[in-house]
């Protein structure tokens, strides 16, 4: 502004009435005092025409811009924005609520409030999603992570079918471990004295049937018929026969 | 007889709840405002959102408007704050470099509009290196010089909205137009330097 002043203060000192002239904002007495200073100042009298130069040109600028003014019809622009921050005037509609909030709003605003959205929709989307597709999606998943596949299902009847194909052809490879486990608590004494009666029995039977048959001795196969009570024992022998009775009481 | 009621009363009804007391306010003044950020903004554009900016600036403000100053003087400071603001954020600030020039004379070589078509191009040009000038001027030259010329303002008006001394305005608007004299002259030369053209006359 210093500048500005000493620009202003290089020619004349009479700068304001030479403004007051140029805008007819001079008295008539001013005015009329001031023209006789501008045929004996030749700056003022330049500067006055150079001066009705600058406003003629800005008078050509501004009828220009102001006649857009005019044609772009400047009320109905200001006035409605105007009118819509009335909320106590007129209820706007929820559109014109929304335009409002983007226009004043910043721009981290209306950031946040285009993601917040847009995760509202894909939420919505979502949730819809879930719903129309549910059972299917839920008989998909206990299939895949809970039963066995159709290959493990086909491998597994190859492998017993070829265990039992395998077992006809070679009996005594059936099973090995659980023949072997009673055999050897066979052998147990401790196994074979805590055994019941039948139970000792069969295992026997299973003893001597890994046995060569030679080896069998005679008490032996005495003892067997007895615990399988094919033969009788003494006492069963001196009781009297049931035929007997029948005949008696006849 | 009609008689005419002032901003003042007008606003006063706006504070009593008139739903169309500031739109009443709004068509007084817009005008008035428009050339007021035209000239202080140079695009119309610019200008209109400015305008905007500031009935909206006043409405929301409109009760704490204590009536110490006249509606007018608040207008005009709101919409010269707005325009500030938008120029601050443009940055549009590329004429400055002129503010440095020197007077190189004082003949005015750019001649009033010529409306015949055949020189209409040179009248848009005219008119460019104006907005440029005026662009140009330091803020408290530039705004007595648009409430001057835009909205034809009083000097006592313009005291009044900017709260300065009368002489203060004059003083103003003197040198603001020396230096558009000044810068209208460089500009118009430096288009013929550029161009080879004829001086306007």
């Amino acid at each position: 502004m210093k500048d500005s002043e000493e620009t202003s203060a290089s020619l004349c000192t009479r700068a304001e009435d030479l403004v007051a002239y140029l805008y007819d904002e001079a008295s008539e007495g001013e005015a009329l005092d001031f023209e006789r200073h501008t045929e004996r100042c030749a700056s003022c009298k330049a500067e006055l025409a150079a001066f009705r130069l600058v406003r003629s040109n800005i008078g050509e600028w501004r009828s220009h811009a102001l006649a857009f003014a005019e044609t772009k019809a400047l009320s109905n622009e200001t006035a409605p924005a105007v009118q819509r921050s009335d909320s106590n005037a007129r209820k706007p509609s929820a559109l014109a609520a929304i335009r409002e909030f983007f226009a004043l709003s910043p721009v981290w605003l209306r950031a946040a409030t285009g993601l917040a959205s847009l995760a509202v929709c894909a939420l919505i989307v979502f949730a819809v999603a879930r719903i129309t597709e549910g059972p299917r999606v839920v008989f998909v998943e206990k299939a895949v992570t809970v039963g066995p596949t159709q290959a493990d299902v086909d491998a597994l009847v190859d492998k017993r079918v070829r265990e039992e194909l395998a077992a006809r052809t070679n009996p005594t490879e059936i099973n090995p471990g659980p023949i072997a486990v009673q055999v050897r608590e066979q052998s147990s004494p401790t196994l074979a004295l805590s055994g019941g009666r039948s139970n000792s029995a069969q295992r026997r039977m299973i003893a001597q049937s890994r046995r060569a048959p030679t080896q069998a001795s005679t008490d032996e196969y005495e003892e067997l018929a007895r615990d399988l009570q094919l033969v009788p024992t003494r006492d069963e022998e001196d009781l009297p026969r049931l035929i007997d009775l029948i005949d008696e009481a006849n | 007889m009609e008689t005419v009621t002032s901003d003042e009363q007008i606003v006063e009804r706006a504070l009593a709840g008139d739903a169309d007391a500031f739109g009443e306010i709004v068509r007084r003044w817009e005008r008035r405002l428009y050339a007021l950020a035209f000239g202080m903004l140079g695009r119309e554009e610019e200008a209109c959102d400015a305008v905007q900016e500031t009935f909206l600036s006043a409405f929301r403000n409109l009760r704490g408007f204590r009536g110490e100053a006249k509606v007018s003087s608040w207008l005009h400071r709101i919409a010269i704050n707005q325009c500030i603001t938008r120029q601050r954020r443009a940055k549009v600030r590329s004429e400055t470099a002129l503010e440095d020039e020197t007077d190189g004379g004082s003949e005015f070589l750019i001649a009033p509009a010529d409306q015949s078509p055949a020189r209409a191009a040179e009248s848009r040009e005219r008119r460019e290196f104006v907005r440029r000038a005026v662009s140009a001027l330091p803020l408290e030259l530039r705004q007595v010089v648009v409430m001057k010329e835009f909205e034809e303002l009083t000097f006592q008006e313009i005291a009044e909205a900017l709260d300065l001394p009368l002489s203060t305005v004059k003083s103003r608007l003197y040198t603001a137009l020396r230096q558009l004299q000044m810068r209208l002259q460089i500009i118009a030369t430096e288009d013929q330097r550029k161009h080879g053209k004829e001086t306007w006359n």
